[in-house]
């Protein structure tokens, strides 16, 4: 009797247990996972929204890859987008560090400070856009005048060279108070006698930072590294507000590239299978910076304890 | 928290090195200066006479011909007018609205299950979720924009909300702190006969207000800024978003200066309801980043 009872209420409990999420469910299903697949089918189509799609097997992979004549963009917005990961990631990190600690350091007006770089954070993105247009419009901006009390004819937007690097520069400039918030929180989490370990082993400053500090946060390093290497890999905004692309596709990252080839091409099929390439680079990405990365090792560690049970609680 | 940080901020001999000091404290200053300044010359800038905006000399107020401080409103009606403000500006609110209210309701819902209720199932799903985290939007661009047309929503206010109802990556955030919660006055709650529908909205919600007051406002902001989506999605202007509208006025402006009184002040009146927001509820939000932080 007692058991009957016992498996009718456990049964009962399942359904409530699916009850609670059965719109995240039908969510996931529909906008997640439906997606995906849709994605990956499209993929192997030459389709432009008006004919019905044609299975052309792994033709618009292949073209992509090899045929420079129908698909000259394809290769130059890879490496516009890479180069601006490897200048916006590091970059970022190094200044959410250097930052942090300089934060971390008992300092006076440490929430002026923190209100002051998180500004950008909350500023619409698009507006962040107009703001450093302006700012370096080389006739009326803040470049502008220095253009005229230099003479020079400084256009950061208008050249290849720097256009991209700027791109990098305001995408760490409106990033870096959202990061400092949560580099700050992980160094205070550091156990203090750690410190003061290392001071009595005659530890300065410097070395404190590189022993200590820098391994206490080398899960958040970890963190934000992978996040800001995901976000930097799909870089849009800016780029299609602020310069179209340009100058002579400098700046058209790789989702503007996407974005030409759905709307300017109407090139559906291979514009899907770019977001899958897109897609696999991202996860090489993250899969390797797992394995070599500061702190994603520890990483890993914490989650087979979840995995085996302990630390559920906190993890 | 509050014992957890008093307790990791160290009582620290004072710093031995003055200069280093200094230098620090000029470096941090300079950085914040970086950080205002172009709000500030924004705002002077977006009250200044369009003559005044492209003229050679360099002021940071806004000043007339002859040098006079004059704050001009014109810029800002012309921004009004071209951004359709009340239209667009209602737009936003239901967009933002719904999407908040919803998305809290139902993350918590769905986090709540994952920490507390046990059912067959619920171990694969939870993976499987965290698993999609993984995946750019920019693969759900085309299909969704395929699922909105063939639900006959696309260029409505409907395909700025159903996409976005819900946050893999905030049902994780409850599940984390609904885990969190003690289990005490669940249990006690469970012998009186309570229901888990009772306990998630009596017991358990209550106590993780102060998360939801924070993913309100992130979801807020992000629905807020939310562009690329309302730029592929939507094409007229009547159900477009303020940061949409900026966006064609800004693109627009792209090779165009003589746009910048518009873009100028339309920046202003896009940014400032979230920098208000911000400031009126900045405890909330930087505690909350906080929080998020430590779980990592």
């Amino acid at each position: 009797m007692v058991v009957v009872d016992k498996r009718r209420q456990k049964r009962k409990t399942a359904l409530i247990g699916w009850l609670f999420i059965l719109p995240l469910i039908a969510y996931f299903l529909v906008f997640q996972i439906a997606p995906i697949f849709m994605s990956f089918g499209i993929s192997f189509t030459e389709w432009n929204w008006r004919t019905t799609p044609r299975f052309v097997g792994f033709d618009n992979y292949i073209q992509l890859f090899t045929n420079r004549i129908l698909y000259p963009n394809f290769w130059k917005s890879l490496w516009v987008t890479v180069q601006y990961m490897l200048m916006s990631v590091p970059l970022s990190v190094a200044v959410t560090l250097i930052v942090s600690a300089m934060l971390n350091s008992k300092i006076k007006g440490e929430k002026f400070f923190k209100s002051a770089f998180f500004i950008p954070s909350v500023t619409a993105g698009v507006a962040i856009s107009a703001i450093w247009m302006f700012l370096i419009d080389p006739t009326y901006g803040l470049v502008g005048a220095l253009n005229r009390a230099w003479g020079t004819n400084i256009n950061l937007l208008g050249r290849t060279t720097t256009a991209l690097p700027l791109m990098a520069i305001m995408a760490v400039w409106s990033g870096l108070g959202y990061n400092v918030l949560i580099m700050l929180s992980a160094m205070k989490n550091i156990n203090p006698s750690l410190y003061e370990a290392c001071e009595i082993d005659g530890g300065g400053t410097i070395r404190k930072f590189f022993h200590v500090t820098l391994p206490g946060v080398a899960p958040t390093i970890f963190f934000l590294c992978i996040t800001s290497t995901i976000g930097s890999l799909q870089a849009f905004d800016q780029m299609y507000l602020m310069t179209g692309g340009g100058p002579d596709g400098s700046t058209t990252t790789f989702m503007l590239e996407i974005y030409n080839m759905i709307f300017g091409y109407s090139e559906v099929g291979t514009a899907s299978a770019m977001s899958y390439v897109l897609f696999s680079l991202i996860l090489v990405i993250t899969l390797v910076g797992q394995r070599f990365l500061p702190g994603g090792k520890e990483r890993k560690i914490k989650v087979r304890k979840v995995r085996d049970g302990k630390h559920l609680k906190t993890c | 928290m509050e014992s957890t940080l008093r307790l990791a901020s160290p009582r620290k001999k004072k710093f031995p090195l003055r200069p280093a000091r200094i230098l620090m404290y000029a470096v941090l200053i300079l950085l914040a200066l970086s950080f205002i300044f172009p709000y500030v010359w924004l705002i002077s800038a977006s009250f200044k006479e369009p003559a005044q905006i492209f003229s050679p000399v360099f002021s940071l107020l806004p000043r007339d011909a002859n040098g006079n401080i004059r704050f001009v409103l014109s810029n800002y009606a012309s921004a009004i007018e071209y951004l359709n403000l009340s239209q667009v500006f209602g737009n936003t609110m239901i967009v933002c609205v719904v999407n908040t209210v919803l998305n809290l309701f139902l993350n918590a819902l769905a986090g709540y299950a994952f920490a507390r209720i046990q059912f067959k199932g619920r171990e694969i799903i939870f993976k499987l979720m965290i698993a999609s985290m993984m995946v750019p939007g920019a693969i759900m661009t085309i299909p969704n924009l395929i699922i909105s047309r063939t639900l006959l929503i696309d260029d409505t206010l409907i395909v700025l909300i159903l996409p976005f109802i819900m946050s893999i990556y905030n049902v994780f955030l409850m599940r984390q702190q609904f885990l969190g919660l003690n289990k005490e006055i669940e249990e006690a709650a469970i012998m009186d006969g309570a229901g888990h529908f009772r306990i998630f909205f009596t017991i358990a919600l209550p106590l993780v207000s102060p998360m939801l007051v924070v993913l309100g406002i992130t979801t807020f902001m992000w629905n807020y800024n939310n562009f690329m989506w309302a730029l592929v999605a939507t094409q007229s202007p009547d159900v477009f978003t303020l940061a949409r509208s900026l966006g064609s006025l800004i693109s627009a402006g792209q090779n165009n200066p003589s746009m910048y009184p518009q873009m100028l002040a339309g920046s202003v009146i896009v940014s400032a309801p979230l920098i208000v927001i911000f400031f009126a509820l900045q405890r909330f939000v930087l505690q909350g980043i906080n929080i998020g932080g430590v779980k990592e």
